[in-house]
């Protein structure tokens, strides 16, 4: 019967691993294969080759939220929605695909969700710009500001793929163009031979183009950085407005390629899903794939943190079961951990697949920082629960990765995870030996933390020993703590390194500076405190839980007040989630103060 | 006799550590909430770099960061002497502290010894003017250096199809009465001529003119080997007394 139950939660456990790759609902216009073929096709964005699944979700969630959206029933693919854009505007305008979090802007947008198309926000664009340039401060003006720039970003994609103008289809508009430039150039070169003026009415239909034209890839050009560039043109990759724009760069290779996405955009747009998918075959054997695209594409396509998250769930609801069903308490207390060994391990493979994807190290912003600093922790509480049958190391650890990867995952939407460094950062060794040891510093903070809080929460439970079990936990509290001193006293300090190289200057008091160096001093304190016996077991758990406090402060408040040099990972609305936190650390205080009981 | 003993025990003791440890990070929390209204430059002046301050939030007169840092350098070198001993435990221990007291330390020299300006140099046109501390620390002062820099080139890459830059460098012309030297300095790749050393800050004008920092700072070793010192000795300890969960 154990090893029945043992089998069968193995077994959830991989399917829930692996249930995104193979089962995944994808293809809700093009079929599953064929939105394959599109999702691996090798784009530019940031200054990263990635596959259009990376480019299309990158972009979905700046706008939705989310990386697929609901469509005939079906779930459609960020790279779908890309091409039904492109393919066809006015169908796109009708999709509720812009979100916003304020309720005054969702209901004069007309929606009764927190969802509006674009043509919901065409009726009201007037009153959406007077209050986004009327600068009073308020939700509802930044809500409108950040709608019209989510619009812009919109307009982007929409000629990402293929440019159509004046109704146009995009391989006619090519033609087109090319037509009317040949024609005008035959004038003018006609006219000088004649000594005499160019026909104008000759000329007009070309100008009108190259105007429309000129204003669309000024618009793009402006936010370059963040628009994707889908053509594939000699070594690099440009837009397809580019394309049509500078034809002195564009080579013979690029224009095949052009007409391809335009044959397949066209075809796309009349149903025909069998001709698009021929044509995407062309277009992959035009550009094949590197290794490193597919990978990524591969990784998209397995979601591994979405599916940490729901392993992480399924650990918690195991240990819990074991809390509640006592005779069975071994047998789900195993199952719990074995979920808790998945995810921790899918968390740690999701990283290490985005070091090769980037070829950078594991943390390069504050996303990677949250998801490493998770990841870190999870193992360790796996490791040391699994040799000591602790079920508060297990709490500890599954709170850690879970907290990691719900925090991940919702975070407000700020560029590629895996965007490019800027000049500063762009240097592995200083990235690695500062921010690493950091990370894992404020890894063992969290992990002690969270440990020494499951243990003053379990003292009010019966059965109790809480001298005995204090004793133990401070114990290891302490251990924790001083390697995590070491290291983050390591990371901060070689940041001053750092900084010496790069600013000329060891400490500058930045608000980042100041966090890392209050965790070190928290450590500090926690360790003197212990070595010295000034404070007892419960007062140490107190003080590790009240170390949560200061490098939640350390890592997300600084950030929060959008003051200093570390500006990489300044977040909105995150200050309400925050303030929980901190406000479920000091709830956990006052139970120090509880008699200990042998 | 007995009032300086008990003075060097309180100073020699973790419990006055500790209660530093406890002031010092209330002590940057409260003044790092006041960098976003004053801006970092004058945080630093008011705060740490003074004996004493007041907050905003608390109008009460309060340590600055010189005086913490005063009195953790005291309590640093007392427990120090205290604990000499000829044994592995102690070697680490005092590896450790020494490393921090030096730190302390380097933090004061630097205080005292170093220069910092921006130097603004635009395309062939040599210039020695250094506009020291960013106008609040020391005024906006201008000082001449013994020699005169040339901009002769500025370099910016970006990522391709965007606009993030990836490196930007200046090659540079030291100028010394009939001597020239030129140097390619960039980002995390300073250079070096007689004391100074220069930094890629930033550049204005579309690349015709570089920003510089320029630093002397003869102390600069000072922090990089307290650290190290520190770090080893801080590993030795946990190695140490690993087995003992902390318990002397």
């Amino acid at each position: 019967m154990r090893k029945i139950f043992f089998a069968l939660c193995v077994f959830a456990a991989v399917f829930i691993s692996l249930f995104g790759y193979f089962f995944g609902k994808r293809g809700a216009v093009l079929g599953s294969e064929n939105e394959g073929k599109l999702a691996l096709l090798s784009v530019q964005k940031g200054g990263r080759i990635m596959p259009l699944s990376s480019a299309a979700n990158d972009a979905l969630r700046a706008v939705y939220g989310k990386s697929s959206f609901k469509l005939n029933g079906g779930h459609a693919p960020a790279a779908e929605i890309m091409a039904i854009a492109n393919a066809s505007p006015q169908k796109a305008a009708e999709l509720e695909i812009f979100k916003t979090d304020n309720r005054e802007l969702a209901r004069l947008s007309g929606s009764k969700t927190r969802y509006f198309s674009y043509r919901d926000f065409e009726k009201i664009f007037g009153q959406a710009y007077e209050a986004a340039v009327s600068g009073d401060g308020s939700e509802y003006a930044s809500a409108c500001a950040q709608a019209i720039s989510n619009i812009a970003l919109f307009e982007d994609f929409s000629v990402s793929l293929g440019f159509s103008f004046n109704g146009l289809s995009p391989s006619k508009t090519f033609e087109r163009w090319l037509e009317l430039s040949a024609r005008a150039k035959r004038e003018i070169e006609a006219s000088r031979a004649e000594n005499r003026g160019p026909d104008m009415e000759i000329l007009r239909p070309m100008s009108e183009m190259l105007r429309n034209l000129s204003e669309s890839r000024e618009r793009f050009e402006s936010r370059k950085s963040s628009n994707i560039h889908a053509v594939k043109n000699g070594e690099g990759y440009a837009s397809p407005l580019s394309m049509l724009y500078l034809r002195n760069e564009a080579t013979p290779e690029g224009d095949a390629y052009l007409k391809d996405f335009s044959l397949f955009l066209e075809k796309f747009a009349a149903g025909d899903t069998g001709g698009a998918g021929k044509t995407l075959d062309s277009l992959l054997k035009r550009n094949p794939p590197s290794f490193r695209v597919r990978f990524e594409n591969f990784y998209n396509k397995l979601d591994v943190f979405y599916r940490a998250a729901l392993l992480y769930a399924a650990a918690f609801a195991a240990f819990a079961a074991g809390a509640v069903f006592k005779k069975r308490g071994a047998e789900f207390f195993a199952a719990g951990l074995l979920f808790f060994g998945f995810a921790a391990f899918l968390q740690a493979a999701g990283i290490a697949a985005r070091v090769f994807i980037q070829m950078r190290p594991p943390i390069t912003n504050l996303y990677s920082s949250i998801i490493f600093a998770g990841s870190a922790a999870a193992l360790a509480g796996f490791f040391i629960c699994a040799f000591k049958r602790s079920a508060a190391w297990a709490f500890a650890g599954c709170l850690a990765g879970a907290l990691s990867v719900v925090a991940a995952l919702n975070m407000p939407y700020s560029g590629d995870t895996m965007g490019m460094m800027r000049a500063v950062l762009n240097s592995n060794f200083w990235l690695t030996v500062h921010i690493v040891p950091i990370m894992l510093g404020y890894c063992g903070v969290f992990l002690a933390g969270f440990y020494a809080s499951a243990k003053l929460v379990s003292n009010i439970l019966p059965p109790q020993n809480t001298a005995l079990k204090n004793s133990e936990a401070a114990k290891s509290v302490y251990k924790i703590t001083a390697a995590a001193m070491a290291l983050s006293f390591a990371g901060t300090m070689l940041g001053g390194v750092w900084a010496q190289m790069s600013w000329g200057r060891f400490w500058g008091w930045d608000p980042k500076e100041n966090g890392a160096l209050m965790v070190v001093l928290w450590c500090a304190l926690i360790v003197h405190a212990r070595a010295s016996k000034i404070a007892g077991n419960r007062a140490l758990l107190a003080l590790a839980a009240f170390g949560n406090i200061v490098a939640a402060w350390a890592w997300f408040g600084v950030n929060i007040m959008g003051v200093g040099l570390h500006s990489y990972g300044f977040m909105d609305g995150g200050a309400k989630y925050l303030a929980a936190f901190i406000a479920a650390q000091f709830a956990v205080l006052p139970l120090a103060l509880l008699p200990e009981k042998k | 006799m007995k009032f300086i003993g008990r003075i060097v025990e309180i100073f020699s003791g973790a419990k006055l550590a500790c209660a530093l440890i406890i002031y010092s990070v209330f002590f940057i929390f409260l003044a790092t909430l006041e960098s976003r209204s004053l801006g970092i430059a004058a945080v630093q002046g008011r705060y740490f770099e003074s004996w004493f301050c007041a907050f905003n939030v608390l109008p009460i007169w309060a340590l600055g960061g010189k005086s913490v840092g005063a009195i953790a350098a005291l309590n640093l070198f007392f427990c120090i002497t205290k604990r000499l001993k000829k044994n592995r435990k102690s070697a680490a221990f005092l590896l450790a502290h020494a490393g921090l007291a030096a730190l302390v330390i380097s933090g004061f020299l630097q205080g005292f010894s170093r220069v910092e300006g921006a130097m603004a140099l635009r395309e062939g046109e040599p210039s020695n003017m250094v506009l020291c501390g960013a106008g609040e620390n020391f005024g906006g002062k201008k000082i001449a250096l013994p020699f005169s820099v040339e901009l002769v080139k500025f370099e910016r890459k970006t990522w391709l199809n965007t606009e993030i830059p990836s490196e930007f460098s200046s090659r540079v012309r030291f100028i010394s009465g009939e001597s020239r030297e030129e140097k390619v300095l960039g980002m995390n790749d300073p250079a070096s001529f007689r004391g100074w050393t220069f930094y890629q800050m930033s550049y204005a004008e579309g690349g015709r003119v570089s920003v510089l920092q320029a630093v002397k700072n003869p102390y600069s070793w000072l922090p990089e080997i307290s650290v190290a010192a520190a770090f080893f000795g801080m590993v030795l300890m946990y190695a140490f007394r690993l087995k003992t969960g902390g318990a002397k």
